[in-house]
């Protein structure tokens, strides 16, 4: 067995300092002095010493760990193999088969780079253990390197590049003037929409705050001392600062999150593999092969709607955006490309993956009252029953009839508003519902306020599931769940509101 | 294909079940009426507390019955189907050639009525069938094992052909 390099050492040295300054951070309450009035006297100097020593022994523990880490872990690749053994306490022999790898991933933080130190991380495809990787090896930056290329090779049954005269090249799809690149001003759209939807977010709140204001009005009349008015200008004032620094805010999170985060966006194609790599201070480098792609995700926010764009997701067991070293599970599917505008989808996928580009919706959903009867009906009932504990208990302790009236308004705007937000919900997942068939390829539209079209093939079909009511049975209106073969936590599709054809249509698509 | 019930002891352990749930919820709300002294206070936990605890054990009570009542599961030779749900009815088709494993599994409850769940994993979701009775679990996870071998090998044969 190989052990993992020191330099995996020498990078927690440095990493696990932070760990001690948020143990620091924690108990540093226990060292600071204070009077009656919760003011600040002094610091106790006598337990700065302890203090230390705690800071100490936590830095040590978590250093001894892992030396012993270290110490334990090692990797072999054998001729039909990888065999990984990791874990201090718990220890973890992990055997993955060339032929059964799925997403080989490599990351490196800033931190790691300036160690020369990179994480291997190999998904073998099980859809239940997805969320953590099998295999995971701690080497050099240029051996993670070599490894990947020779992992790259044995997954495709190849000899690896390095047993040969020489290695076989990428074709980089994101080479210049291509639909695929993802360029400093598409950067900037990209940062500039994310604004427009924190900005226009906050103004639906404030919009919504206004209505309960002028509404309140009347009952308030008495405590609005200088008029309403001399309220209400202020309340603006203050809004549209919560505003401009909730969108600078979001400008900053995006200028970082798209210049940063897919600095130096690369898609390439290596034989029957795909790799995608991006980021700054982590640098992903995702590769898997064509033939485990499940889906493509085409999402439009509203207002990338209003605006014509998209952003195009993978679904691939063990590709994920986000998740830690040890963790690949992020919050989001791998990504295919951040941005791109909505009449570009179709090129880019018949350039890079023709199988999954969206068919034209045949069916549409066939009833709107389904979107909105249940929910509106759940909505109504915990309306009700706050509003009759609320209302009780303020009878209960004789409440003044002004704040009574006061409460019984708020109650009835907050359920207006609730109903206003999730009605127009419900129209939109109402209007994008629908479905496209072909022999091979189901697309699925879907989504209310965050519109989503799902291409999949027919063999990541796993199962079915239908869901009715007796009504909606008796009108002929069914919801299918499509299970599908890939993340435990995306591997099911919704279909709403299909006519029985439709749904029979799809049925008879599942392999059996 | 034909829909069989589940075993009668489903119910009973569903009902044992939602008697723990509801004896925990009263052994929570109950001490706190008592030792509140009369008053608005006691009248004020009473409506709080209680509308809420009475619709949940209305529910928790009521809700077994009709689960029972309306749980199927029936498989063949190239496929599992489940149907399940009260108001929101599901029925889930799962091809036999999709089976990745078959686990049995038995809560300490379930092992004193002698009653077996199976779960059936899949390569995209595990899917749960609730309260066999034992050998009817370990039945149909035979039978199933005999379908699949059989389902692959003229997978097999296709793919040849």
């Amino acid at each position: 067995m190989k052990k993992f390099c020191k330099n995996y050492l020498y990078y927690h040295f440095v990493a696990d300092i932070l760990a001690v300054v948020v143990f620091i951070l924690a108990f540093s309450d226990a060292l600071i002095i204070e009077n009656e009035m919760e003011e600040f006297v002094g610091i106790r100097t006598a337990a700065i010493p302890w203090f230390v020593l705690a800071a100490l022994a936590v830095y040590g523990v978590l250093i001894l760990y892992r030396v012993l880490y270290l110490r334990t872990a090692g990797y072999m690749l054998t001729e039909g193999e990888i065999r990984v053994t990791r874990g201090v306490l718990f220890r973890k022999n992990s055997i993955l088969e060339y032929r059964r790898m799925h997403a080989i991933n490599k990351k490196q933080n800033i931190i790691q780079k300036l160690f020369g130190l990179a994480v291997l991380t190999v998904d073998s495809g099980s859809a239940n253990t997805s969320g953590t990787a099998e295999i995971l090896i701690y080497e050099t930056e240029k051996e993670v390197d070599a490894l990947l290329a020779v992992l790259k090779a044995r997954k495709n049954g190849e000899v690896p590049a390095q047993e040969e005269s020489e290695a076989p090249v990428d074709e980089v799809l994101t080479a210049k003037g291509g639909d695929l690149v993802f360029s400093s001003g598409k950067k900037m759209i990209y940062s500039l929409l994310n604004i427009v939807s924190a900005a226009f977010s906050m103004l639906v709140v404030c919009f919504f705050a206004l209505v309960v204001y002028v509404c309140l009005i009347p009952l308030l009349y008495d405590l609005l001392a200088g008029g309403a008015f001399f309220v209400l200008v202020p309340a603006l004032v203050i809004a549209l600062i919560v505003l401009v620094g909730i969108s600078v805010f979001t400008f900053i999170v995006s200028i970082l999150q798209s210049f940063i985060g897919y600095y130096n966006f690369r898609i390439a194609k290596h034989g029957t593999d795909l790799e995608i790599s991006y980021g700054l201070l982590t640098r992903h480098t995702n590769t898997f092969g064509y033939n485990r792609i499940q889906g493509v995700v085409v999402q439009q926010g509203l207002i990338q709607r209003i605006f014509g764009y998209a952003t195009l997701r993978l679904e691939v067991i063990g590709y994920h955006e986000g998740g830690d070293e040890q963790n690949n599970s992020g919050s989001m599917i791998g990504m295919l490309l951040p941005l791109c505008h909505i009449r570009e989808v179709e090129s880019i996928l018949e350039g890079i993956l023709p199988a999954y580009v969206p068919e034209k919706k045949q069916t549409a959903a066939k009833r709107y009252f389904p979107f909105v009867s249940w929910s509106s009906l759940l909505i109504g009932a915990i309306t009700a029953l706050v509003a009759l504990l609320t209302l009780s208990m303020m009878h209960l302790f004789s409440a003044p009839a002004r704040a009574l009236a006061i409460v019984r308004l708020l109650i009835l705007l907050a359920f207006a508003i609730t109903m206003a937000v999730h009605l127009f919900g419900a129209y939109l997942s109402y209007k994008n519902a629908g479905i496209a068939i072909s022999e091979d390829r189901i697309t699925v539209y879907g989504g209310g306020y965050q519109k989503r079209i799902t291409t999949i093939l027919r063999r990541s079909l796993i199962a079915i599931e239908d869901v009715t009511t007796p009504m909606r049975a008796k009108a002929g209106v069914y919801t299918l769940i499509l299970h599908i073969r890939t993340n435990a936590e995306t591997n099911e599709i919704k279909v709403g509101m299909l006519d029985i054809a439709s749904a029979q249509k799809l049925k008879d698509l599942l392999p059996v | 294909m034909q829909m069989k019930k589940l075993d009668k002891g489903a119910l009973k352990l569903w009902y044992i079940r939602s008697g723990i749930v509801s004896f925990i919820l009263l052994a929570v709300f109950l001490p706190a009426v008592i030792f509140i002294p009369e008053g608005v206070a006691r009248i004020a936990v009473l409506l709080s507390g209680g509308i809420p605890l009475l619709i949940a054990l209305a529910f928790i009570l009521v809700l077994p019955y009709f689960r029972y009542k309306l749980y199927a599961y029936g498989f063949d030779e190239k496929r599992i189907v489940v149907e399940h749900g009260v108001i929101f009815r599901h029925r889930i088709t799962i091809p036999v050639c999709q089976i990745q494993d078959l686990h049995r599994f038995e809560g300490p409850i379930m092992m004193l009525m002698k009653l077996s769940g199976v779960t059936i994993s899949t390569a995209g979701s595990n899917f749960d069938l609730a309260c066999l009775s034992k050998a009817d679990a370990d039945a149909m996870i035979e039978a199933l094992e005999g379908h699949l071998e059989k389902r692959v090998e003229e997978k097999a044969d296709e793919e040849i052909l």
